[in-house]
């Protein structure tokens, strides 16, 4: 069945981007391709990955949930809290619940009182900060749930863990939300333009509380189990999760102002930049540069030319021109 | 914002749209009195049950430590009113102009002046660049400009504390002629100029119409990329003076010197009563923004509110300042 991909940005460009990273650094790194390398890679993608898709969702709806970083700060530390006295379950529940809660109180206030959702959650970011900091006193606060960090790193296939697990299942439930529900189809419509959805009959206020719901339990899931990973919980500690989490939305060729996105783009581009960072820990590369770089490629993300579209279609006629040459070469042989 | 425009609102008798509009009107005028109501009652209150409020000594505390917040809300305003929104790399503007002023200082003055304002300004100019010319989010662009310029900063200083043993620091840092600190006095002077240029000037009025409507503006032959231009590479300067006299205060700069100025900044301007969605306001109202973070700040450090409760009041009074403003300019 061809299914519409109306309002879908094409994962093409980020399966080429995420090859040429690969080929660059197989190329100047040896061994660079074997399992401890590709299971860094996504460890390092579960975090910023499961907030990505919070954000994309977030993003197709022509929104942001700016206060994921300080909510996935706050998640961890409430489940490092709790963990140690009520057990694991309280904590995650608790953790969890902490990021629906930041979720609804963005809701009110963008729905609501009607405050601009980048406003809203900058509002709600420095609320939640300062919270962080309240609960923790402002140190990192550590766990002791030694047994449950280990399953968590533990390898179940290849370089698969069980975090990595999560990831996965959080993508392919963003995905589903997104292609396949009434949900995706209406945030898609509402980015694209608000009066033209309510008009045709989308409850706007009711899909938008329902997408930030959705962003804050990203936020407390990515939080509880980084917390349950690094067996710690610390008040700063999402700040540049969300900003790489940005820069994968905005590579992976979500628009800024609403109406297009692919959580499976969001997700590829997302390990593309866990591999660039690998890659340049791996060549000895220093945390400044890295910042710097990520720096540039968010900026670069979102100037007109890759958030327009025409980074993917430049990437994506290379790939045409190379399959027809491909075509080619093997009808001549 | 515009979501509601669409409603059918003819239908509604006259007396009836009348009305709500009347009733809007007088909200509005009560909401923008709001601020200097809550000065009053905040000095009321910090008089009659704060100890060590209504002294000299604190009240000198209160002007210095606000001529920072002030300077750099002077360059945050200009971004707000041309409609650009929110400038989030002055911590990097700040850091980035005490840094290299008191790198170069004891060398040359020229080129520590030349460097010390210049990164900055380019700082600005980069953000007029995507916000203006590439309609980028300024949200998004201004926290992708501070990472470059952070991370750049990082690279020269290495993160060390850097000192200048000029005695020009001390002097605007700590010096106090007639019992007013020379930072008021620039701030102050700064004010004066702003409001000038903004409310007589035809570059002011420029900015004031492209942030009240971007398309009348270019229609009527006003091209709104070089305002914005203008408005981020102000704000960088304004946050480059603020590094200035806060380097002088603390007489050493770091890369963390101007944290939490963005949202102190921000605050103040939007408490002040200047809207969000551009066009509007007035440096008179971001004085009296400036005015209310301040004695709300002195009050809890004098109550012993430590920092976390600090920053969470700092977000709190944030979110009250932009549901006001959003609930009064509701259309």
């Amino acid at each position: 069945m061809k299914t519409s991909r109306l309002g879908r940005a094409s994962e093409l460009p980020m399966v080429l981007l995420l090859v040429l990273l690969f080929a660059a650094f197989s190329a100047t790194i040896p061994n660079f391709v074997q399992d401890s390398t590709l299971s860094n890679i996504l460890n390092r993608s579960v975090t910023n990955g499961i907030l990505a898709v919070g954000l994309t969702l977030c993003l197709v709806a022509g929104q942001i949930d700016l206060s994921m970083a300080s909510t996935l700060s706050l998640s961890g530390l409430i489940f490092a809290l709790l963990q140690p006295q009520y057990g694991m379950a309280v904590g995650v529940l608790a953790g969890l619940l902490a990021g629906v809660l930041v979720g609804a109180l963005n809701a009110l206030l963008v729905t609501v009182v009607r405050v601009q959702p980048f406003i809203a959650t900058l509002g709600t970011l420095l609320l939640v900060r300062g919270a962080a900091f309240i609960v923790s006193s402002g140190r990192p606060v550590s766990g002791t749930a030694l047994a449950e960090s280990l399953a968590m790193n533990r390898f179940l296939v290849g370089p698969i863990s069980f975090r990595v697990l999560v990831l996965f299942i959080v993508v392919a439930l963003g995905h589903l939300i997104l292609t396949r529900t009434v949900l995706g189809r209406d945030l898609l419509a509402i980015g694209g333009s608000r009066n033209a959805a309510s008009a045709a009959g989308v409850p706007v206020e009711f899909r938008l509380t329902a997408v930030y719901l959705i962003s804050g339990a990203c936020a407390g899931l990515a939080g509880v189990e980084l917390a349950i990973a690094l067996m710690a919980g610390s008040p700063i500690i999402g700040d540049t999760n969300f900003l790489v989490a940005a820069a994968a939305a905005f590579l992976g060729g979500t628009a800024l102002a609403g109406g297009r996105g692919s959580i499976l783009s969001t997700f590829l581009a997302a390990v593309a930049l866990s591999t660039l960072t690998a890659g340049l820990e791996l060549s000895f590369i220093g945390a400044a540069y890295q910042r710097i770089l990520t720096g540039v490629v968010l900026l670069i993300a979102v100037t007109p030319f890759f958030s327009g579209g025409g980074f993917g279609r430049l990437l994506s006629s290379i790939g045409q021109r190379l399959q027809r040459r491909h075509e080619n070469n093997t009808i001549k042989s | 914002m515009t979501t509601d425009s669409l409603k059918p609102t003819t239908t509604a008798p006259t007396s009836q749209v009348t009305a709500t509009l009347l009733r809007r009107e007088r909200l509005k005028r009560i909401l923008s009195l709001g601020p200097l109501l809550l000065l009053g009652l905040m000095i009321l209150a910090g008089v009659l049950f704060v100890p060590n409020f209504a002294t000299a000594k604190n009240l000198v505390r209160i002007v210095q430590a606000q001529s920072f917040i002030g300077m750099v809300a002077i360059g945050m305003t200009f971004v707000v009113i041309s409609g650009n929104f929110v400038d989030l790399s002055v911590p990097v503007s700040i850091a980035c102009g005490a840094n290299f002023l008191m790198l170069f200082w004891d060398r040359s003055i020229p080129l520590a002046l030349l460097v010390g304002f210049g990164v900055p300004l380019c700082i600005g100019l980069l953000n007029g660049l995507f916000v203006g010319r590439w309609s980028v989010n300024p949200i998004v662009a201004t926290l992708g400009t501070s990472m470059v310029a952070g991370g750049a900063l990082f690279l020269i200083t290495g993160g060390r504390y850097v000192v200048a043993r000029d005695v020009w620091f001390r002097v605007a840092g700590r010096a106090q002629p007639l019992g007013i600190p020379v930072a008021a006095l620039a701030f102050i002077a700064l004010l004066l100029i702003s409001q000038t240029v903004l409310s007589s000037t035809r570059f002011g009025f420029h900015v004031r119409l492209v942030g009240a409507n971007k398309e009348a503006a270019r229609a009527t032959g006003i091209p709104p990329i070089p305002m914005a231009f203008a408005a981020f590479a102000l704000s960088g300067i304004c946050a480059a003076v603020a590094g200035f006299f806060l380097a002088g205060f603390t007489n050493q700069a770091d890369l963390s010197l101007g944290t939490g100025y963005e949202f102190d900044a921000l605050a103040a301007v939007v408490v002040g009563g200047t809207s969000l969605n551009g066009g509007v306001g007035s440096f008179w109202r971001t004085l009296l923004g400036v005015l209310v973070i301040g004695v709300a700040y002195n009050i809890m450090l004098l109550l012993g509110l430590n920092t976390p409760t600090q920053m969470f009041m700092r977000g709190t009074i944030l979110i009250l300042a932009v549901a006001i403003d959003a609930v009064a300019n509701r259309r």
